[in-house]
Parts: structure tokens; sequence; C-alpha cells
């Protein structure tokens, strides 16, 4: 086994595989779009161009450092969480059930109790796939995955049922929530709003658990190595049900904020993207949740530059995807191939 | 109609010379058992022999024809049957039956029908009948084993290597495989080795006997000239010498009213230990000590009987709270089990104190390091706290176990095959370890698949054969030979 580089010089790596997506990208945006000089401008520029713009970066960047977050935690434990788009789908779902339930006048305390009920949903999906893992040795990679993959339809189905469903629109979309459970919105009329900011406190919170105290140092020795951990006496169970659940219970926050600030409604694939992207910052962040902010920025701005040079006509829609693909294709291969070397001869 | 000319092998990674200049003549016609102490070169030498393993010296000649690296010494005619062949998980033995030797792409059902019948006819002339459509996964490794020899044997060899053919195997089947494996040999002018630590066996069914130790032939016996006893001394010579010299401190023998801390009741291998002593438990391959390991540390139920620490039944408590009893553990596995190899050394060393180590429910690194540094100048241990694991040699990541799991002066510290791979120094300092633990108070239990490890620490030495605990005797009362006849089932 050959020893592992420093974090300094994977960080450098980290650098390179980023310089070197953005000159892919540059040569991308120069050899396709009919005016390379416009599409570079809205490229780097659009994302940070106006205050709309920017409320919908700092929106992105938010939620996929919440999503972030939660993948990270997982992956920490060693616990593969792939159902994050099922669990911030139903995260949504209950937040607005309980936005429609609940007495307008409960004010910003219904807005707390629909918001907890978002995470309680999420955690409720993560935690019954730790629960499988602990108790029937079920793989959580297979587990997540399949139970988010059927909770999706299922929230569709509902979301336009009896009770939930708008009757009058044209959208797959539910009622909207009432009015006063809504989060204030900030640089109007971007989708950016209060709520997302509760990521950079819920950062720091993990960040300190993970890296700081006994509970982290037992979690991330799960992660590195199981058979050592149960050896040493931590608790497996406890250690592969806890992550799995608060990681679901993070999406199912990142999904109740999207809809009680950005959509007010369940809208069908509003939350397109954010569980799997967040499994990207998770991995550019190498599950350390200090280093999940950046990554998660980092993402975000890519998706909005990609939108702007779409929108401005420059490019077919399709390139938006393939470009991100690309790049993404970089920065992961730098961080995962080393990665999972390890394991093959550990 | 084989000769080995001095093959050599030394292992890079532990630089273990499994073969030292070996010669060795097979003949035509001839059944030769292969005998040897674990770890005394056989499996190499016979994967030297069988091209799956590269010499660093020395050849084999075939019927007069040189052996090159670029032959397939398969289709020369030389066909090893490993003791645990590997399989794929998925395919069914009759098609393993054709890796190597695949005429065609696709098998339509007669085909195949065929294939079956003529394997199992193959199958029958040795003696055994076989299920070819279970997959690898389904599979026991006596199946696998015997898949691998009838596949081997359609291929016509001259040569046939069995690696420890009977080890699993119930007296009167093995007698079968073995009869069936001598007159082949007569028929055909073909030649069997077949290795073995059964002694009864080799002087029934073959015509030679060599014997090999510390990676040499040791010597070249037929049955008839040699008898149980004169091989079982070959084997563990009266002149064994200790592998460390002794140590300068007496060596205080334990104190015999010292309380019980350790016991086993009713189980396979039985014994009572007093704090201070260090029982050695040690088998031959495949004859029980190596279960032991997980079944005396909790990592898995005990099939029959009761533990206990300090009086307690300690049976079905879980192995955190083992560990607060205080039951230390070194295990075998170092990388997999023993240490997290990806994570910093003070991260390895920090598993049972990160509760006390916590300020206000902050694992401060300052501390970390601090305890990290304390235990580095107590035990002389190597590298630095944010240093990883695997950047450490063999021997180190050893010492770090083993400082690890003593710090605390243990109430029972259990060591599995804790000097493999080390050096002579680092095995010098184990042993130092050892006794400073159990001068300590320390009830020490030593696992080991080296027999004569253990008269170099060990206060009583158990031997296991057949799966259970044979003998229980002070190391006084024990020599290597004495040893030996007990491993090899001879008493």
């Amino acid at each position: 086994m050959k020893p592992r580089s420093n974090p300094l010089t994977s960080g450098v790596g980290t650098l390179v595989a980023l310089g070197l997506a953005l000159i892919l990208a540059v040569l991308l945006l120069a050899m396709l779009s009919p005016n390379p000089a416009g599409a570079l401008r809205a490229f780097f520029w659009g994302p940070l161009s106006s205050g709309l713009a920017w409320g919908n970066l700092l929106n992105q960047g938010l939620l996929l450092t919440l999503t972030g977050l939660a993948a990270s935690l997982a992956f920490g434990a060693g616990s593969f969480n792939l159902g994050g788009e099922g669990q911030t789908y139903t995260g949504g779902l209950a937040a607005l059930a309980a936005a429609l339930v609940l007495p307008v006048a409960w004010g910003p305390g219904g807005t707390l109790v629909a918001l907890t009920a978002g995470i309680a949903a999420g955690m409720t999906l993560g935690g019954l796939s730790g629960w499988l893992k602990v108790r029937f040795d079920a793989d959580e990679m297979i587990t997540t995955f399949l139970l988010s993959a059927s909770a999706v339809p299922l929230v569709d189905a509902v979301m336009t049922g009896p009770g939930i469903g708008a009757a009058e629109s044209m959208l797959i979309q539910s009622r909207p929530a009432p009015e006063a459970f809504w989060l204030p919105g900030l640089l109007t009329p971007s989708n950016f709003h209060v709520g997302v900011l509760v990521a950079l406190p819920l950062v720091v919170l993990f960040g300190i658990l993970v890296n700081h105290t006994p509970w982290g140092y037992r979690l991330r020795l799960m992660g590195r190595n199981r058979d050592f951990a149960r050896y040493a006496g931590i608790s497996t169970g406890f250690y592969a049900l806890v992550p799995l659940a608060l990681s679901g219970g993070l999406h199912g926050l990142a999904g109740a904020l999207g809809v009680l600030g950005t959509q007010h409604a369940l809208v069908q694939g509003f939350s397109a993207g954010w569980g799997w992207n967040g499994i990207a910052v998770a991995l550019i962040a190498r599950t350390n949740p200090w280093a999940v902010v950046p990554a998660a920025f980092l993402l975000a701005f890519l998706d909005q530059a990609s939108r702007t040079v779409v929108l401005q006509g420059q490019f077919p829609f399709q390139l938006s995807a393939l470009f991100q693909a690309a790049i993404l294709f970089f920065i992961t291969a730098r961080i995962v191939l080393p990665r999972f070397g390890d394991r093959r001869k550990a | 109609m084989v000769r080995i000319e001095g093959l050599t092998k030394t292992w890079p990674d532990n630089g273990v010379t499994a073969c030292n200049a070996v010669d060795l003549e097979i003949r035509a016609g001839e059944v030769l058992a292969l005998l040897g102490e674990n770890g005394a070169g056989k499996s190499t030498l016979m994967g030297l022999l069988a091209g799956t393993i590269r010499a660093d010296a020395g050849q084999v000649v075939l019927e007069g024809r040189v052996i090159t690296p670029k032959d397939r010494v398969l289709d020369l005619g030389i066909a090893l049957v490993p003791q645990h062949p590997q399989f794929s998980p998925d395919l069914t033995l009759w098609e393993h039956a054709l890796v190597g030797d695949e005429r065609a792409l696709w098998l339509g059902p007669r085909a195949r029908r065929r294939l079956i019948e003529s394997l199992s006819a193959t199958a029958a002339q040795w003696g055994f009948t076989l299920d070819w459509t279970l997959t690898g996964r389904q599979a026991g490794p006596l199946a696998l084993q015997r898949a691998t020899l009838t596949a081997l044997f359609r291929r016509n060899p001259k040569v046939l290597i069995l690696d420890e053919p009977t080890a699993a195997l119930p007296g009167p089947e093995a007698e079968a495989l073995l009869s069936a494996v001598a007159a082949w040999t007569k028929k055909e002018g073909t030649a069997v080795v077949f290795i073995t630590h059964k002694l009864p066996e080799a002087m029934a069914w073959a015509d030679r006997i060599a014997v090999m130790r510390s990676g040499k032939i040791e010597a070249v016996v037929t049955p008839a000239e040699t008898s149980l006893e004169a091989l079982g001394a070959l084997l563990f010579p009266a002149t064994a010498t200790a592998t460390v010299e002794p140590e300068e401190e007496p060596w205080v023998s334990p104190d015999p009213a010292a309380p019980v801390v350790f016991e086993t009741r009713g189980t396979r291998a039985d014994f009572t230990l007093r704090a201070g002593e260090v029982l050695g438990l040690t088998s031959l391959r495949g004859e029980g000590a190596e279960a032991l390991e997980d079944e005396l540390t909790g990592m898995s139920p005990l099939p029959e009987g009761c533990l206990h620490m300090d009086g307690r039944d300690v049976t079905h408590r879980d192995i955190a709270d083992l560990r607060r009893l205080g039951l230390s553990y070194v295990p075998s596995d170092r990388l997999g089990r023993g240490s997290s190899p990806l994570s910093q050394l003070a991260s390895n060393v920090i598993p049972y104190r990160v509760g006390q180590l916590a300020r206000r429910g902050l694992l401060r690194r300052g501390s970390v390091r601090a305890y990290f540094h304390e235990l580095k100048t107590r035990f002389g241990l190597a590298g630095e706290a944010g240093q990883r694991l695997v950047t450490l040699s063999g021997g180190n990541i050893q010492k770090l176990i083993l400082a690890r799991e003593m710090e605390h002066n243990p109430r029972v510290l259990i060591l599995a095959e804790p000097s493999w791979g080390l050096d002579l120094e680092a095995r010098r300092i184990l042993y130092g370890l050892i006794r400073k633990s159990a001068r300590q108070g320390t009830a020490v239990v030593l696992l080991t698949s080296e027999p004569l490890e253990l008269f170099e620490v060990c206060t009583r030495i158990g031997a296991l054969a057949g799966g259970r605990l044979r003998a229980l005797k002070p190391t006084a009362e024990w020599t290597p030979e004495s040893l030996g006849r007990v491993l090899l089932g001879l008493v």
C-alpha cells in the first residue's frame, strides 16, 4: 500500500483539476458558440451581474451546502446515502402538508413546525435505510436509492391528489402554502430567502461535531475502517443508523426550505438535482464539513453560469448539462479515483 | 522425471527466505510426501515448481528440459491443486473446469451434459462425486478442491502437486483419494507430490518423504527406513534453537497464589489463567488455534461453554464491555482489524481514550497530540501524530498497536500471531513488552502458529490438535519434540 499524498499537495491537485475544467469550459464555449466572446462573458460574469443573479446563486449555493453537508455526514461514517433526491422531495411534501393543515394564525411558529415536519420526513426515510442496514445488513447504497426512487413518484401522485392538488393550475403542482408561513424573500425577485441562511450555522455545528468531538471521532473511524471500529468497541449499529438519519433530516430540511421559501407550493421536480449534486459536493469536499461551503458554491456557480449562457441563446439547452458533466468529471476524477484505489489496496 | 535445482525465493514484502537453494528430485511413478512445520516453505516450493511463483534463483528441469518463465508450465504437464483454489463465486464448477482450456465460446445443452458426464466419470475415478452445477459461492472448500483436481487431471499432467489435499477430509475419504493417487502414478508412470501435516498418512501412502525446515530440505527418507518417532524428531528437533537471545532480567515465575483473572469453561480449550501468567496456545494450521482468536475476544460468539473474567461470566458481553472490563487484544490482522491504516497515528491510539481526552465534549487536537507523545515516549513509537498509519513499517505498526493495548495495564492481554512479519529486533522488543506486561500483573494469552516461539515467553504452553486442547503444561515440562508430537496427533 502506498502512502497517501499529504493534504496540501492533494489540495493543489484539486485546484489543478479545477483549472483544467475551466480551460475545457472556455474551449467548449469558444468552439460551440456562435458568439464566443459573448458566451464567455455570460458564463463568467452572468451569475454575478445583478441582484437577481446573486440571489439565485446564493440560494442555490446554500441549498447545495445543506445537501452536501447531508451527504458528507453519511459518507464520513462510511454509509453511502444515495437517496438524497427522494429525501429532499419528501421533506418538501411534509413541509407543505404541515403548512396546509396548520392554523394560519401560528405565523412564524407554524413555519418552524412545517420545517420540522420536513426534517422528520427526510429523517424517517434515511433512518429507515439505517435500520435496514443494522437489522438485516441490507446495503444502504441500495436501500437509500430504492426508497428514494419510489418516494419521488409517490410524492408526485400526492401533490395532485385530493386536498393538496391545485385544481386550476396548468403545472403539476399543489395548492400554495398559506402566505403566513412563507419564508421572507431576499434580493427579490430572486429565489433567495432567509431560510437557506440556516445552512451556515449548521455547517459550523456539524464541522465541530465531526472534527472536534468524541462522537465525530468515532463516526470518522467508522468511515475509515469499520472492522477496526467494531474491534475498538464502537457501537457499529448506532454509528450506521444515526448518520443516515441525520443525512436524511438535512435533505428533508433542504426540501422544506425550497417549498416554503421559493416555490411556496410543491411543484413537480422542484428539487431537481439537489440531492444528486449534494453527493458531488461531498465528494469534492472529501466529506469534510468545512470544505462543503466552497464546493457547494463552485457547483452552484457552474450551474448558474450554464443557465445564463443558455438563456442568452448562446447555447442549446443540452450543452449546458454536457458542460457541467465535463467539469464535474475533472474534479471528481481527481478526487474519487485515489480514494477507490486506496480502498482496493486496503 | 523432475529435478529442482537450487530454487530460491525471498519474499520482498517481509524479507523471509521461504526457499533457500532447494534441490529435490521427483521420480516417475512415485508418490512423494512433503512434510514441514507451518512456514517451512512447502507451499512456496510447490508454487515455484508449478510456475505460479517466480524464483529468484535456480531452475526446474522437466524430463531433461529446463523450464523457462515463458513456458506454460501446466501445458508441459505440471499441475498444482492449491489448498484453497481461487474460484469465481458466480461461475459453476463445470465452467471452472474449462478455465484455461476453453474450446468453445458457447456450449449447447447437449455438449454441456456430455462434459458434466465425463467430468463426473473422472471424479469417480478419484473416488468422489460432485455436483458440477454448483457455483463457486455455493460449493464448499472441499468441493472446490475436488473440482480443481478433476479439471487438472483431465489435462493429463505428468506431475500432480496436491497442497494439503486431506486437511479437510474425513479418514476414509482421505484414504480413497491417496490410494487413487498411488494407483495412478504406478499405472501411468506419473508423479504426485502431496503436502501434509499428517505423518501416518505420509508413512502409509508415500514412496518417499521429504522433510522441509526453514526453507531447506532437511531429509528425504523412505517409509521403510524411518518411523513416526523419527519423522517427528526431524520436524521438531530437540536442538531447535530459540530465535531470540534470553532476556537480560531473570524471568520471575508468576505467583501461584495470584488471583485467577481469565478462565474458559466447557469450551474446546479450557484453561485457568492467573495474573502474571503468559499462556501460549498453538496448533498446526487448521487444527484449532486460529479460531480461538475470535472466540476469546468476543469478536464472534463462543460455540460452547463460557468465558469468565475476574470471576464474572462475560460470555455474552459485547466488545465495548469487554474492553471496559480490561480485556486488551492485539489481532493477527493488523491493518484490517487492529488499526485504521488511512487515519493518523494519533487517531489510531485514542479509541479507548476519547472520552477522557475530551474537555466539555470537545476533543482538542492539542490534547490528542500530547497523549500520542506521551505514549510515543513511553513505548518508543515511531512517527508523528499527524502521519498516516500506512506510512509506518509493519514492525512499527505492531509496536503502536501493542502500546495502545498495553498502556493501561489491562487485566487480560490476548495476542494473536504478534510476531508475524517482524524481524529479530522487533521480536525482541515484542517479547520484552509481553514479559513486562506480565510482570505488572496482566494475564497474557499468546496464540501462535509458530510453536517454537512459545518457549521464549510463555510460562505455560497448551497444544491443540483436531480442534481441541490436548495438553496444557508448564513450559519447563515441554520440549520442542514433545510439543511437536502432540501437535501432530502422535500422542
